[in-house]
């Protein structure tokens, strides 16, 4: 009763504006009160939650993601895939989602993919007359592959919520993020043939050869990255904190285009990004220790066993709930209020964590496109000064195969699972 | 008043930076002491954590003064002016009693935690709680200042002058 009550509160908070961490918080202290538990818990469970290993990793790979947005990579990545991509029908199209592949496995947030190449590849395709609705609603979905194919946050957040290897997160990603790009690229494709879309200039060696040499730091990152991880040489904490080191020799030695008055702005800036998620990671887990205080995680576990339902209903049951929230909230809380309370029982019933996880991850992806509420729409909405719907009307076909790729992770626990078997993290 | 405001504020940003430098130090140098010169060093799990709270703390400070903590945005940006000043004068309300409680705890369960040392390198763990009250102190601070600000200032009457959202 209580539990509900202060659910409604926090709802009405959201409502009037008071900061997501914020209110979660405040609806965690007032149960605390109104239960008559000592509130010393609320700061125990703050400094607990961000008293953590694997979150470390978060603001590292902000960190490192911010660092290489100065240094000019994301422009090398681009020519890259273009000489690799360009030549097809559609071609800049398929340079968008191939450039945002390369581009994710350094960075691990959508929205910094999105604002990195949604600057240099969006003004591209517009000069080469593509619509700019489509060219922002592109942009918008291949950015949601960066949080799919490693590194990821919500797959760190996911991994430091219910204790999952990161790691093993991390590879699971591989496979479906290679799924939405290709997927992408035959919507583009299939776009290309119906609008009439010329191809870009002819393929050439010559060309793949020096932007490749060009690109090679850029694209020798994910390979340090997920080789190091791979080869147990370093957890993924580690992992980002050599992704910051690599990114400060390449930006300071080899690019040339760091001074010490930027790095100091981006220190503070990225610790900032970071802190405004981490204080809603603090506050959501002491908003869990709530429910858990009230056994809701194990109530819900035990329905789905006592009513003897399968597995892939329960995942159904959770891919619809965040799936439903992604139109009105962002991924990190989303994860945070849902994950705690439906996590013992897909453990219960059986489903593997990573799988679990993977499936999450992509309703994230789907839920940063769809409005009212999408964190790399509003990036793009903002780069081309275009109505969030009329973007979203572009990114309709986006959308959808993102949503279907969703549900293919969703049905065969394989795809994610394969990869992190094969290499013995599984 | 608006001079000493910002001193704090660089002073933070300054503490902030500095945490976030030494953060990638020290997980750089757990991977190097232990596979380039195989001699691990054993606090630098502690060390990053502690770092991470202080960070995370300190930022959000920041991030309060800046107006940038994540908020849920699509109704209230659909209020008019005069709903939406008394939604900001609820919310600073609220957050300012939230703080203050966690100001009073923070401080309690920080005390609590003094006489106790980190395993490794025996720093007293009271020292690393104690970013929960010192932050919850600077944020009760802004937040007061933005209470005050919307006070004296509401919808209509001298909207000219601005000021902070």
């Amino acid at each position: 009763m209580i539990l509900a009550a202060v659910c409604l509160a926090i709802a009405i908070f959201f409502v009037i504006g008071v900061p997501i961490a914020f209110a979660i918080g405040i609806g965690a202290w007032f149960y605390m009160l109104l239960a008559d538990i000592p509130t010393v818990v609320l700061a125990q469970q703050v400094a607990t939650a961000s008293e953590s290993w694997v979150l470390l990793a978060m603001p590292l790979f902000v960190l490192a993601g911010l660092l290489l947005n100065d240094t000019g990579i994301a422009q090398r990545l681009v020519d890259f895939a273009a000489a690799l991509v360009g030549h097809l029908r559609g071609g800049l199209g398929m340079v968008n989602v191939l450039a945002n592949m390369l581009f994710g496995g350094i960075s691990g947030s959508a929205v910094a993919d999105s604002a990195a190449l949604g600057s240099i590849l969006i003004p591209g395709m517009k000069r080469h007359g593509y619509p700019v609705p489509f060219a922002a609603a592109l942009t918008s979905s291949a950015a949601s592959i960066g949080i799919i194919i490693p590194p990821s946050l919500p797959m760190i957040l996911f991994g430091a919520i219910t204790g999952t290897s990161v790691g093993a997160l991390f590879i699971g990603g591989i496979i479906p993020g290679i799924l939405v790009g290709l997927t992408l690229m035959a919507v583009v494709a299939w776009l290309a043939r119906r609008n009439d879309w010329k191809a870009g200039e002819p393929f050439s060696w010559c060309k793949l050869y020096l932007a490749t040499k060009r690109a090679a730091l850029g694209l020798g990152m994910p390979i340090l990255l997920i080789g190091g991880i791979l080869g147990g040489i370093f957890t993924p904490t580690e992992a980002a904190g050599v992704t910051v080191v690599y990114a400060l020799v390449v930006a300071t030695f080899v690019y040339r285009s760091l001074d010490l008055k930027a790095v100091y702005r981006t220190l503070v800036n990225a610790g900032v990004l970071t802190a405004v998620v981490m204080i809603i990671i603090a506050t959501s887990f002491t908003f869990g220790w709530v429910m858990t205080h009230q056994q809701l995680p194990q109530h819900v576990a035990q329905w789905f066993l006592e009513l003897a339902l399968p597995a892939e209903l329960l995942l159904l049951v959770v891919a619809a709930i965040l799936l439903a929230l992604g139109f009105i909230m962002h991924g990190d809380p989303m994860l945070l209020i849902v994950v705690p309370v439906v996590f013992p029982a897909a453990v219960a019933l059986g489903i593997d964590p990573v799988h679990f996880g993977l499936l999450c991850v992509m309703t994230v992806a789907v839920g940063q496109q769809t409005p009212p509420v999408g964190s790399t729409l509003f990036v793009v909405s903002a780069l081309t000064k275009l109505d969030i719907f009329t973007v979203s009307r572009a990114n309709i076909p986006f959308i959808l195969a993102l949503t279907a790729i969703t549900f293919l992770v969703l049905f065969f626990p394989q795809l994610t699972l394969w990869l992190p078997k094969l290499v013995g993290l599984r | 008043m608006k001079a000493i405001a910002t001193a704090v504020d660089r002073a933070i940003e300054a503490v902030l930076a500095l945490l976030m430098a030494a953060m990638t130090v020290v997980v750089f140098a757990g991977v190097v002491y232990r596979y380039a010169l195989h001699a691990p060093l054993g606090w630098t799990e502690e060390v990053g954590k502690f770092l991470l709270i202080w960070a995370s703390l300190l930022g959000t400070y920041i991030a309060v003064r800046r107006a940038e903590n994540i908020r849920v945005d699509a109704i209230y940006d659909r209020m008019g002016s005069r709903a939406c000043w008394l939604c900001r004068i609820a919310t600073h309300l609220l957050m300012g009693a939230f703080l203050v409680a966690l100001l009073v705890e923070g401080f309690r369960y920080a005390h609590a935690f003094l006489a106790q040392t980190s395993p490794m390198l025996e720093i007293s763990v009271g020292w690393v709680y104690s970013a929960l009250p010192i932050s919850a102190a600077l944020m009760l601070v802004a937040t007061l200042a933005n209470l005050k600000h919307e006070l004296f200032h509401p919808p209509g009457a001298g909207n000219a002058a601005g000021g902070a959202p």
